[in-house]
């Protein structure tokens, strides 16, 4: 039986990236993105459901921080800790430092590759699949 | 060089290409926008949306390149659209069907090719979204998921069924 692949909330306003990458998630067994073309739409998926995972358009980056601070606060269905992957259109110091404090996985800037997206989502599920190979190290 | 050849259903083929009423109409922003997006993530020089006329093929978007239109014959998107997959020739001076075809020889020199039809709402296979390089190139199955994701994305477009943004 496949496993269900990680469901992941991708912000971003720009269709075109939007809809490429919902595709190649689902077509290269990476995840199954839900997307939100708005900081506003995310914020009500976010309260209806649980997510792995989440990729942040950051360009408009105050009320991008306080979702990222309300998703750690636990005012929404994910777990706090979730990794979190932020679209800068270009990386500030200012920025940078209050992101890494909100602990986000990963920066990228734009423009970036998919496939640049797709490494820094590798990680995401890892630890269920770690945990699964743990378990059946033990096992045998 | 093998000409691009006719389809066995090419009357209906090109009445669906007709019917869309997209040949020799201006550039528009909603097929420019995927054109673009190709070319910036599969890194290419060129990426075309091309559509096969009777005996030409049209480019309705075009980046890379200045002329507006090509022979059918010798056109590598004329093959593409033979069948539903992807059309990938990682080297055309090596590809016998290519090597001494005049967009390989001549200025445009086409050494990498991947093609992807597109179809009418019929189904009928009416042209591809095509990206192109001057060097020889291989492509990964992210590159290639990308090339279907947006293959996908122009269809809808032609069929009107894109999100409106």
């Amino acid at each position: 039986m496949t496993a269900p692949l990680p469901r992941m909330l991708l912000v971003e306003p720009q269709f075109v990236l939007r809809r490429t990458l919902v595709a190649v998630g689902r077509d290269l067994g990476i995840a199954a993105f839900h997307e939100a073309a708005s900081l506003e739409r995310a914020r009500t998926l976010l309260l209806a459901q649980a997510y792995q995972g989440l990729v942040l358009d950051f360009q408009d980056p105050v009320p991008a921080l306080v979702l990222l601070r309300d998703l750690r606060d636990r005012r929404f269905a994910s777990a706090p800790d979730v990794d979190v992957v932020v679209l800068m259109a270009s990386v500030q110091a200012e920025d940078e430092t209050a992101l890494h404090r909100l602990g986000v996985t990963a920066m990228l800037a734009r423009p970036f590759k998919i496939s640049q997206l797709l490494d820094s989502l590798g990680s995401i599920g890892a630890p269920q699949v770690a945990t699964t190979e743990a378990a059946a190290t033990l096992a045998a | 060089m093998t000409p691009a050849p006719q389809l066995p259903d090419e009357d209906a083929r090109l009445h669906a290409l007709h019917t869309l009423n997209l040949l020799d109409t201006p550039p528009e922003e909603r097929f420019d926008r995927v054109v673009r997006f190709a070319a910036e993530q599969l890194a290419m020089p060129v990426a075309l949306m091309t559509l096969i006329d009777r005996e030409r093929q049209w480019f309705k978007s075009r980046l890379g390149v200045t002329v507006e239109e090509t022979a059918r014959d010798v056109s590598f998107c004329g093959h593409a659209i033979v069948k539903s997959e992807l059309f990938i020739v990682e080297d055309a001076q090596r590809d016998p069907r290519f090597a001494d075809n005049p967009l390989v020889t001549g200025d445009l020199r086409v050494r990498f090719y991947a093609g992807a039809p597109l179809n009418a709402p019929d189904g009928h296979r009416i042209g591809t979204l095509c990206v192109i390089d001057t060097e020889p190139r291989c492509f990964g199955p992210v590159e290639l998921s990308i090339l279907k994701a947006l293959q996908a994305l122009v269809n809808d477009t032609i069929a009107g069924v894109e999100e409106a943004q």
